[in-house]
């Protein structure tokens, strides 16, 4: 039988039935990666024998009750910037090549305690998550399981990688600005970016901190939806997080007429340099939609526009503070013999850190300097709240807005030579990372073998709206 | 706009970075490249204000008290992390020499 095939609630009903049992599963997919991870590299550890424990306890759990959680047992991939206790953690950095993180970020606490899942090793990333095609790993490129020559996207483009691959049946990403929406819409498969604040990020190697968070990946949006709930809510470790909300039913949510939304399609979302393939299934999908009853509007985002350049302040100022503590006494391979601390903090750096963490820190480094803080920073902070009022005042007339969530279809590894080509990736998922909306990326056709995706963008704590409108263009994209 | 030689020299520095000389074309270079694109900034008009009062923000407390997780902290499993250390201490180069006092 092939397992990767299976949505989560499928396996947990075999599971249920005790037609297979975890750790046969668990079994099937370790093998799994050892063969077909040569492909995609996908991974950076590999937890053979923790993960057998986890089925094993997983197992205990069903055995002994028929009322076990949906997740137990359920075998899942990690991005390698979420701690994980014992194995290794390294953020894709030769500066955390040899970390061992001495406790569980909150997510992955709470998965364990939910069955346990079974963790079957951590996913490679574009280095403490900077990049969006994973080709900045220190340790190795993740390419895309659609076509070898292409990339997964970034930063999450292992966690991504894995699922489509079927090295795994669910993966956790993170995201400060599309890190979990471009590699899964690259690798066609569902991603949720929830609401800022609303998953702990304690235990999530610190990017840009005003604007991180950990969400989901799965193939299909019922799964997605699962996940969130398991990892979402307070966390007294981390006080961006906030106060537990409606848990979502999936029995009832899933019920839910999404014809009670009505669809905002912003016009800066479809400029001529959208790729037409996109453009085109995307205005498909938005007729189809007219005509299966939903009130559509089309409007307007003038801050669109914005919204990456005011970013890419905002971030680096936050990754130069950040990345600080990186610094060679803490981790690292310094040798403190005949050295001053000088010389110890710039070693470490220099040789630790990536090119492009570099420059990240360089440029935020700069941004903050004295004489450039109120025409840089102070003028980024006015622009991004800006875009929250913007979108506050569109989400009076619309619950959830589409649109591509990248400009173009998956690019060759090597393709994009020049930092800013990279960045303008970017360019439709900026504004709902800067105002701290959910935002999903749902596959919905191909083009001449590649994933196509749209995007779902809710209001602030509204996961559960885009949620149902994925899990209902699922079922008539199908047909 | 173009960023001097020294300037990114400097900036470097205060990163704790150090810059081959190859490197810092390559750092002026993108740096201008980002510097142009991200100007773009001063073009929009806006009147709103980061952390206006209308906003429905909150200050978040608790004790300063030491938490659980930092009294059941596996101590040896953390200083293991640090690439030297003797007993319960991470080493760390001297800060202070005995003729700078």
């Amino acid at each position: 039988m092939n397992y990767e095939n299976l949505t989560i609630f499928e396996l947990q009903a075999l599971f249920k039935t005790h037609k297979v049992s975890p750790v046969e599963v668990a079994n099937y997919f370790l093998k799994k990666i050892k063969k077909d991870d040569k492909k995609f590299n996908a991974f950076l550890s590999i937890r053979s024998e923790e993960a057998l424990r986890e089925a094993r306890e997983a197992e205990k759990k069903i055995m002994a009750n028929q009322d076990f959680h949906p997740l137990a047992g359920i075998p899942t991939a990690i991005k390698d910037n979420i701690l994980t206790k014992g194995g290794l953690t390294t953020a894709g950095s030769k500066i955390l090549k040899n970390y061992r993180a001495s406790y569980d970020a909150t997510v992955i606490k709470k998965l364990k305690n939910k069955g346990p899942v079974v963790i079957l090793g951590k996913t490679n990333l574009d280095e403490f998550a900077m990049g969006s095609s994973t080709e900045n790993s220190a340790f190795h490129t993740t390419k895309n399981p659609h076509d070898l020559t292409r990339v997964p996207g970034g930063s999450s483009g292992g966690s991504a990688a894995a699922v489509a691959g079927g090295e795994c049946l669910f993966s956790l990403g993170s995201e400060t600005n599309g890190s979990i929406r471009l590699p899964a819409a690259f690798c066609g498969v569902v991603g949720l970016k929830p609401t800022y604040g609303s998953v702990s990020r304690f235990g999530l190697i610190a990017m840009a901190s005003s604007l991180d968070v950990i969400g989901p990946m799965a193939k299909t949006a019922k799964e997605v939806a699962l996940i969130f709930d398991v990892i979402s809510g307070r966390d007294k470790l981390d006080s961006t997080s906030f106060e537990d909300y409606d848990v979502i039913s999936q029995e009832q949510i899933f019920k839910k007429d999404p014809r009670e939304f009505k669809i905002g399609i912003p016009e800066e979302y479809f400029p001529k340099e959208l790729d037409p393939a996109i453009n085109n299934k995307l205005k498909q999908i938005i007729d189809k939609l007219a005509n299966n009853g939903f009130k559509i509007e089309r409007l307007s985002l003038p801050c669109t526009d914005y919204a990456l350049a005011a970013y890419y302040i905002i971030m680096p100022a936050e990754v130069s503070a950040n990345l600080a503590r990186f610094d060679g006494i803490r981790y690292g391979e310094f040798s403190s013999q005949k050295k001053d601390i000088l010389s110890v903090y710039l070693d470490s750096r220099t040789k630790g850190l990536g090119a492009e963490v570099k420059r990240r820190i360089i440029l935020g480094t700069y941004v903050l300097s004295a004489g450039y803080y109120d025409a840089y920073y102070a003028k980024a902070l006015e622009v991004k709240e800006a875009i929250r009022e913007e979108f506050n005042a569109t989400f009076k007339k619309v619950d959830i807005l589409l649109g591509p969530v990248s400009p173009s279809l998956p690019f060759k590894l090597g393709e994009k030579t020049s930092p800013l080509e990279m960045y303008l990736n970017d360019i439709f998922t900026s504004a709902s990372s800067l105002a701290g909306l959910p935002a999903l990326s749902l596959p919905c056709g191909k083009s001449k073998g590649l994933p196509i995706a749209l995007q779902l963008i809710g209001k602030p704590f509204r996961e559960e709206d885009i949620l149902v409108l994925a899990h209902y263009l699922e079922r008539i994209l199908k047909t | 706009m173009p960023i001097s030689e020294q300037e990114i020299k400097h900036i470097a520095e205060l990163s704790r970075i150090r810059l081959t000389s190859k490197d810092i074309v390559c750092y002026q270079k993108d740096l201008a490249e980002i510097l142009a694109y991200v100007d773009k900034l001063k073009k929009l008009e806006t009147k709103a204000k980061p952390l206006n009062k209308n906003r429905d923000l909150k200050n978040i407390f608790r004790d300063d008290n030491g938490e659980e997780w930092v009294v059941n902290y596996e101590v040896k499993k953390l200083l293991e992390d640090a690439p030297e250390n003797i007993k319960e201490f991470i080493k760390v180069p001297v800060i202070f020499k005995k003729n700078e006092l």
